[in-house]
């Protein structure tokens, strides 16, 4: 239901120089002059009796001001004035279909037509720019205000001046106006250990060393606050051949201290962990000790069964020994714990006065400790049983520990033999030894076999690379 | 050959088995020390060959300082026994020149190889 309006009617549009339209107070278009086609880039489109919002949909409900519009022209309709909008959000198709974001100043004002219904004319005014202007210059005081502890400066390094940012008096502890135009008050105010370093560097720069410098030194603020600061710049030729080093201060204090906490919380993890590892070692060699002294005491066969124990704390002594020699914690090499804990048993059992020979065969492995200490419970088990009765007859012989990989490679076998003059069904270790080959194979994951042998005794325990 | 051997260890159990040991080598055990100023006093009272210190004792007193003026003061040179030999520093080292070292917890080989060790220094120094 378009509006016959006569084109005479509309003269004064037309003939204003910035962006109008008239329109229904239905915000049906009635007529748009030529600065409004160029504005919302429809030069040659109908718009006479399209809706306005037809003619210009939203992008989506949140970016439209059609009901600000609308309210506007009810506004201007009831008080007979001009009523005019805050700047507000309103994209525009363009010709491929794309939006393109746009910001619009609207007024509106009723035109009363004689014995006619009244119509709409709405003054245009894209105020994109200046909005965008706006929110621009905001965020750059927003990142100027977060970046606020970056500092730049500049040394002449001629005659030592320096321009700097405020921030730079700031964070050496200078109030504004405080520290001169010499870079001698800043030098001072660096921690002693490393002003000798600032100078050499930011100074020595003077001798046409141009490149790039990356310095962190500590800063003595006046109330005896420490704080650390990182300079990057560089060494540039600058007017009249005068060596410059431009470059930034960064407040790195925080990074700092979290370092530090870090450090010392580290350092007091290893003291921990050194205590309560000395401490285990103390008190094994205490139990050890205790055992030894009442096996010397003893007589009959507690004399034995007490040497039998102190053996067996030994064992477990020996991989303990082994533990934390280096920064391994979690595993533990074996081979020199295990040819140390034979040594041992070969000492106790008296084995070069009766001619045996205990041979250790042991590749290089590391072990979790706890399966370490099953392995060595069980070859002490193994060597102390074949050198208890292997060997009753003299003439001597020989015990072989042996550790390798496994045939099919998935894993290691432990064989313990000797060549003495038991025969089968005489031998391996009985009672609670026997029990404890088995749990402590068991431990470690290991499966027992028993080889046959035409002389001696054999044990073969084969165990998976991890549990 | 015997040594006359002070023992330097708070430990009471640690110090007879070492005792026991010892005696059972045919070595000559002076005395059992369980602080500073104890093995300080004995060892100007009984100038033994040799002192058998662990760097941790009891109280304030420190096996290192103890072994360290051992040497100094005394002459007398050491084993240095303990279960965190790691945490000697090379200043330590030098200042108790120690003739071996035994890591706790220490097997009765381990004890034997350093007695026969210092043994052999101690020979070799009256010799030369």
């Amino acid at each position: 239901m378009t509006e016959p309006v006569h084109p005479d009617d509309n003269a004064v549009l037309h003939a204003l120089p910035f962006p109008a339209l008239m329109m229904t107070t239905e915000l049906r278009i009635i007529d748009v002059n030529l600065p409004f086609r160029q504005t919302v880039m429809r030069e040659h489109d109908t718009l006479e009796g399209v809706g306005l919002f037809d003619a210009f949909p939203a992008r989506t409900r949140d970016v439209s001001i059609e009901g600000e519009v609308r309210a506007s022209v009810a506004r201007a309709l009831r008080a007979g004035a001009v009523d005019r909008l805050p700047p507000g959000r309103h994209d525009i198709t363009l010709p491929d279909g794309s939006f393109t974001t746009r910001y619009w100043r609207l007024s509106h004002s009723c035109v009363a037509r004689q014995g006619a219904a009244p119509v709409i004319l709405q003054i245009v005014e894209d105020v994109t720019e200046q909005h965008v202007g706006e929110a621009l210059q905001a965020a750059r005081e927003r990142v100027a205000s977060k970046g606020a502890n970056v500092a730049f400066w500049d040394v002449d390094l001629t005659d030592g001046t320096l321009l700097r940012s405020p921030a730079v008096d700031a964070m050496h502890g200078f109030a504004e106006g405080e520290a001169g135009v010499d870079i001698a008050s800043f030098l001072e105010r660096i921690h002693p250990d490393d002003r000798q370093c600032c100078e050499s560097v930011i100074t020595g720069g003077a001798q046409a060393h141009f490149g790039e410098i990356d310095l962190q030194y500590r800063v003595i603020l006046p109330e005896g606050a420490q704080r650390w600061l990182l300079m990057q710049g560089e060494v540039i030729q600058g007017p009249n051949g005068r060596a410059h080093v431009i470059g930034m201060v960064i407040d790195v204090t925080k990074a700092h201290r979290n370092e530090e906490e870090l450090r010392t919380a580290l350092a007091a993890y290893r003291t921990l962990l050194n205590e309560v590892n000395h401490r285990v070692k103390n008190s094994l060699q205490m139990v050890a000790s205790i055992l030894n002294l009442e096996s010397n005491r003893a007589g009959g066969p507690a004399r034995a069964q007490l040497a039998a124990a102190s053996a067996r704390v030994g064992a477990i002594a020996t991989i303990h020994a082994g533990l934390y020699l280096d920064d391994d914690v979690t595993r533990v090499e074996i081979e020199r714990q295990i040819t140390n804990l034979c040594r041992h048993l070969s000492q106790m059992a008296d084995c070069a006065r009766r001619g045996i020979e205990i041979s250790v065969k042991v590749i290089p492995i590391r072990l979790a400790p706890d399966r370490a200490i099953s392995l060595a419970l069980v070859i002490n088990e193994l060597v102390s049983n074949a050198l208890q009765h292997g060997f009753e007859a003299p003439g001597g012989g020989r015990v072989e520990v042996i550790l390798n990989r496994s045939d099919d490679g998935s894993g290691f076998t432990l064989t313990v033999q000797d060549d003495g003059a038991g025969s089968a069904g005489t031998h391996g270790p009985a009672g609670l030894g026997g029990r404890l080959v088995r749990m402590a194979a068991e431990q470690f994951g290991g499966t027992i076999s028993i080889p046959h042998r035409e002389r001696g005794w054999a044990t073969m325990i084969q165990f998976p690379a991890e549990p | 050959m015997a040594m006359r051997v002070l023992i330097v260890e708070d430990e009471v159990f640690i110090a007879l088995d070492l005792e026991s040991h010892l005696e059972m080598m045919g070595h000559e055990v002076l005395g059992i020390a369980a602080n500073k100023n104890t093995c300080l006093a004995q060892a100007e009272a009984s100038r033994p060959d040799l002192a058998l210190v662990d760097l941790h004792l009891a109280g304030p007193s420190s096996g290192i300082e103890a072994a360290a003026e051992l040497r100094r003061d005394h002459g007398i040179a050491c084993i240095l026994v303990s279960g965190s030999l790691h945490e000697l520093s090379p200043g330590d080292i030098e200042r108790i020149e120690p003739l071996a070292m035994l890591a706790k917890p220490f097997s009765m080989t381990a004890l034997t190889d350093a007695l026969e060790t210092a043994d052999r220094i101690l020979a070799r120094r009256c010799g030369g």
